[in-house]
């Protein structure tokens, strides 16, 4: 325990600060979204209970929204770590860790604890859902449920992927018993659960033997094969450098599936406003916008290599092209989804109107680079400005 | 084609502190190797011929291709920074690719292979380079000299981090292209600098205003 408070204290501070700097990146979209969803935020949280409340109730009548509600729940906790793992688990002194000689009961403690704490804003809906109606079976099941989320957080921290299975099989096993058994005997089996999870935990942290290090060290030998001639290697070192981020593409990504998603829900429900059309290119441009970051990113990165790289012969040019490349390549997938949902729902004329909108979201695309590799911070906030000139244009054409 | 670096009325300073103050040199085919103790700029110098520090005055050149700023330049340089950096997630096989391509470089050598072989570099071309040891990452920048047709090869600290096998291979390298190429090593390394014969270029005063 004496390890584990001081970790706890150093790892809030390392996360205090690292967070901090996000919101401060971030701090332009932020402010976009809580405006936007402010007034509704009475009904969100409402929103936010009401599936976790179908995880206690007894007898469970609706098999589906339980079996849902337990499946997001442990979902978003994975993407919820996933998305902020840098921060939590790559402070500066993480390889230093590893050379002290922690138990692995010690590590297990200091990453729940961590985890205890950045989950409070899941824990928090849970312990309102279960409010109302506190019983030792809901406190149980509430245990089971933050344990399990925890499970498969630390599967995700340490790379255990195969222990997803093993929480699948979880989720089947608490499905079946919450519509099988009495409460007395789902309780017997709740503190049962409790006791796999904490083994299962406990394997998580276990050491790969000595005998599969060789093993994978082997099979590296072997696998390895010279290949200097590789197709557009550039390219390649650029998309692989974008995935090592992944928890900020994780963001990106969901951010332009909700904006589809709403852009789709706009095509269903708004049929007769003539403004549809306009609506579906703020939403192409939105995605854009979003995809614009990428080019700060890249750019940054290229710049901490510049000792190396200024001694090369890249051309800006190649630079640029390969970056809008994969830039473009990630706006065209999502907003094509919404040309293809606006195709099946809404034909010809209407599709032909966005096709404007999906061209212009390229080009205000390529405008951008120059905004975020110039001015940096301030370069999300000037794509922004630009961004209303090309919806002007929109506007003008269709 | 053979062809000359040329320093003319260079000069560098960071901030009040002058480091060069109009140097100018001549480097014809051959090995150089540029010596001094830590601190006198050795680095600095070796950063301002490869391009990727510029010069505050005067110019820096290959007679009849251009300047150090010149994609021409770039070209021709091989350059071996003192630390290897690179993108972590980038395999030794994406490193390579990448330079033979920023090279235009599309024939297969023998000489690549033998680099390969000789740093016993095969089993690691498919290791990310965030993972490789420093060793292996400088093995592999050395690798490069072999991609190109490049007339200048410039090296910071080469042998730092290289075991012996893999210090007699570059002994090797460089005798052999030091007949057709302008080879520029700044190295503490006597055996190295026993070894490759190098005409030496020691720089003792600060600011250097003169490169003997």
């Amino acid at each position: 325990m004496n390890v584990v408070l001081p970790m706890l204290k150093f790892n809030l501070k390392w996360y205090g600060r690292v967070m901090r700097d996000i919101l401060f990146r971030y701090k332009i979209l932020l402010l976009f979204v809580v405006l936007l969803i402010c007034p509704t935020l009475a009904s969100l949280c409402h929103l936010l209970i009401l599936p976790l409340k179908s995880l206690f109730i007894y007898p469970v009548t609706d098999v589906i929204s339980f079996s849902a509600s337990l499946f997001f729940y442990q979902i978003f906790g994975v993407i919820w770590i996933s998305i902020q793992f840098i921060s939590l688990f790559k402070p500066p002194w993480h390889k230093y860790l590893l050379t002290l000689e922690l138990t692995n009961i010690q590590k297990q403690l200091i990453d729940i604890s961590l985890l205890l704490f950045v989950d409070i804003v899941m824990w928090i809906p849970l312990l309102l859902a279960t409010i109302k109606s506190i019983t030792m079976l809901v406190i149980t099941k509430c245990i089971v449920f933050i344990a399990l989320t925890l499970l498969a957080q630390i599967s995700l921290i340490k790379s255990k992927y195969s222990m997803w299975a093993a929480i699948l099989l979880l989720d089947l096993f608490i499905i079946f018993t919450v519509i099988t058994f009495s409460q007395l005997s789902q309780f017997i089996l709740m503190i049962v659960l409790i006791s796999v999870i904490y083994l299962l935990l406990g394997r998580c942290y276990e050491n790969p033997s000595r005998q599969s290090l060789t093993e994978k060290k082997q099979s590296g030998v072997f696998a390895s094969r010279i290949n200097y001639h590789q197709s557009f290697p550039m390219l390649r070192i650029q998309i692989k450098n974008l995935f090592a981020y992944s928890s900020q593409l994780t963001i990106l990504f969901s951010l332009m599936l909700v904006i589809s998603l709403i852009a789709i829900v706009l095509m269903i429900f708004g049929i007769t406003n003539p403004f549809l059309p306009f609506l579906i290119s703020i939403a192409m441009l939105i995605n854009s916008l979003s995809v614009s970051n990428i080019f700060n990113r890249v750019h940054t990165q290229w710049q901490e290599y510049s000792s190396y790289l200024s001694a090369l012969p890249v051309s800006q040019f190649s630079l640029f092209k390969n970056i809008l490349f994969i830039a473009t390549g990630i706006t065209i997938l999502f907003n094509i989804l919404i040309i293809f949902v606006a195709d099946f729902l809404r034909g010809n004329d209407f599709v032909a109107k966005i096709m404007i909108a999906f061209f212009l979201a390229i080009v205000f695309l390529a405008t951008t680079y120059l905004p975020q590799i110039k001015f940096r911070r301030l370069g999300f906030f000037v794509s922004f400005c630009l961004m209303f000139l090309f919806l002007y244009v929109d506007y003008l054409l269709i | 084609m053979t062809c000359s670096l040329e320093i003319k009325n260079a000069s560098k300073s960071f901030g009040d502190k002058k480091i060069y103050h109009n140097i100018s040199y001549s480097f014809e085919m051959g090995s150089y190797a540029i010596v001094g103790e830590n601190g006198t700029g050795k680095t600095v110098l070796i950063e301002m011929l490869a391009g990727v520090s510029l010069q505050d005055a005067g110019d820096i050149f290959l007679t009849g291709i251009g300047n150090n700023q010149s994609q021409q330049y770039k070209q021709n340089l091989t350059y071996i920074p003192g630390r290897p950096v690179f993108f972590p997630d980038a395999t030794g096989n994406d490193f390579l690719s990448f330079i033979s391509s920023v090279k235009k470089y599309k024939k297969s050598n023998n000489f690549i292979n033998s680099l390969i072989e000789g740093f016993k570099l095969a089993p690691h071309l498919d290791t990310k380079f965030k993972d490789m040891s420093l060793g292996t990452q400088k093995k592999l920048f050395l690798t490069t000299i072999a991609l190109g047709d490049g007339q200048l090869i410039i090296m910071d600290e080469p042998t730092n981090a290289l075991d012996d096998t893999s210090n007699r291979v570059l002994q090797e390298i460089i005798k052999k292209i030091s007949q057709d190429k302008i080879i520029i090593t700044a190295s503490h390394d006597e055996i190295l600098l026993n070894a490759i014969n190098p005409t030496i270029i020691n720089i003792t005063t600060r600011p250097v205003t003169s490169l003997t």
